[in-house]
């Protein structure tokens, strides 16, 4: 197994922590139980790439090119029930609608490589507009209590992570997919913010339910 | 687009920076919010603090003020009332020992006289909790009453004007406008060294205004808030205590000619009955 390989295996293999943590979870909100699935979803994917990868590429293809759409999907669900405010939930209605088919269309199409990585782009652009929103939301409500007794909070500043740092990497992967340093480099900054992203989800799944009230002071 | 078309080796170092630069910015921003929220909360627990210290003051003075008014009537009943009673049991005494029927008469007539003596003590220390003008007649009559007292004295030159009031404010606000008004007429006649004072009534739709104008040492604004606030400011407490039972305001101002003072009781048009 090459270093690519086993850095690769141990960031997927830290996708199970946040899995497991969910069940120690008293509190399961909406928005967990997304995020949840979502992991669900991602650990099942590739599990399936890596059974198909030997005898069906096409399969392998198709799911790969389906996955900023379903994540896209995930992120905005989890958005629409994290936040609160009802303006801000059809605003990610809105987006979602609006969005979701242009991911579709260079789907079914097919585009070119440079368009691909734009779509991507323009995706991870969107997921950091939510996360804003969301930090915007918190900011503006000072009712509610620290913000990191939430667990939506730890699962945003994941998703911001996540989409802040592969952002450049995913711009570039659709045209570099052919070079080989940038091949590395892409895998080791991806599986790097791949298990922070982990480890982050796994800390708000382990954060103990809160109430809403002011804490004290000494 | 740009940087879509840079060159390989340029791109490896676009992306490390690009990320690594990304990442600092993500982690700033998320430290940001919670130490902007941590901050704001902070501020919130304060001002809540600040607020329960407040309405225990009040608190504390509305008991005190309470406590002082049972000693005041405690001490009244057990010096005035008390001595004429037992001097009326001495005569009713006196009336069982000797049977001569003219000293049976005089004894009786000293013990009715003490009687309705007692009568008239308990009557005072009933109308010092309400005013019986006030009562039957309302405010206007009770301050009217009160302003020629104090005119009465001599010391000041004292006089009131109700502009619109055909109908009385229901009985308890009316009794706590009359107790903040005499309470505020008893600081001037005591700090303010004034020598005029007047007291107007009016209204509109949504309010209901007493002011009072006087010419001596009075208080602005700060003033009040900050003597109020202190532990000496018993009665400035009571009067905001009230205010706030009544849901109204109290603005303390000076005149821009620095001629004179004026104190306004803003009351809801709907304590009107």
């Amino acid at each position: 197994m090459s270093d690519l390989q086993l850095t690769e295996n141990i960031a997927r293999l830290t996708l199970l922590l946040p899995i497991i943590l969910f069940f120690t979870q008293k509190s399961r909100k909406y928005e967990l139980w997304v995020i949840h699935l979502y992991l669900l979803f991602s650990l099942f994917r590739q599990i399936l790439i890596q059974v198909l990868s030997n005898s069906d590429s096409n399969a392998v293809n198709i799911i790969s090119h389906l996955n900023p759409l379903t994540n896209f999907i995930f992120i905005a669900a989890y958005f629409f029930y994290a936040n609160k405010s009802k303006i801000d939930k059809y605003f990610i209605v809105l987006i979602s609608i609006l969005y979701a088919p242009t991911q579709l269309l260079q789907f079914i199409y097919t585009l070119n490589e440079t368009s691909l990585s734009i779509i991507s782009t323009i995706n991870t652009i969107i997921v950091l507009g939510f996360c804003m929103a969301f930090y915007y939301n918190l900011l503006k409500n000072p009712n509610i209590t620290f913000v990191y007794l939430k667990p939506s909070f730890w699962i945003t500043s994941a998703l911001f992570l996540f989409s802040s740092g592969t952002f450049f990497v995913f711009w570039y992967n659709q045209i570099y997919n052919t070079n080989e340093n940038f091949n590395q480099q892409y895998v080791h900054i991806h599986a790097i913010i791949y298990i922070i992203r982990n480890f982050i989800f796994s800390v708000a799944f382990l954060i103990k339910p809160y109430k809403e009230q002011v804490p004290e002071f000494s | 687009m740009f940087l879509l078309q840079a060159e390989s080796p340029n791109v490896t170092y676009v992306v490390y920076f690009g990320t690594f630069g990304m990442l600092l910015l993500a982690v700033g921003l998320i430290v940001f919010v919670i130490f902007h929220q941590r901050k704001v909360i902070y501020y919130q627990v304060k001002m809540r603090n600040m607020q329960a210290e407040h309405q225990r003051m009040l608190l504390q003075a509305s008991l005190e003020s309470q406590e002082e008014e049972r000693q005041r009537i405690a001490a009244d009943l057990h010096d005035d009332a008390g001595p004429l009673l037992a001097t009326v049991r001495l005569y009713l005494n006196e009336n069982m020992v000797y049977q001569d029927q003219a000293t049976q008469l005089q004894s009786i007539y000293n013990a009715k006289q003490i009687v309705d003596e007692t009568i008239q003590l308990i009557r005072n220390i009933s109308h010092s909790l309400i005013p019986p003008t006030l009562k039957n007649f309302g405010l206007e009559s009770a301050l009217s009453d009160l302003i020629q007292k104090i005119n009465g004295t001599g010391t000041i030159n004292a006089s009131c004007r109700f502009n619109d009031y055909q109908r009385r404010l229901k009985l308890e606000p009316e009794l706590s406008v009359f107790r903040i008004i005499q309470e505020l007429i008893n600081n001037i006649l005591k700090h303010s060294r004034a020598s005029f004072l007047h007291l107007t009534q009016s209204k509109n739709d949504q309010y209901f205004y007493i002011r009072i104008h006087h010419d001596g040492e009075g208080l602005t604004q700060e003033k009040f808030e900050h003597l109020r606030d202190v532990h000496a400011g018993l009665g400035l407490k009571n009067i905001q205590g009230r205010i706030k039972i009544l849901g109204g305001n109290i603005f303390f101002e000076r005149d821009s000619t620095n001629t004179y003072f004026k104190v306004t009781i803003e009351l809801s048009a709907d304590m009107v009955q």
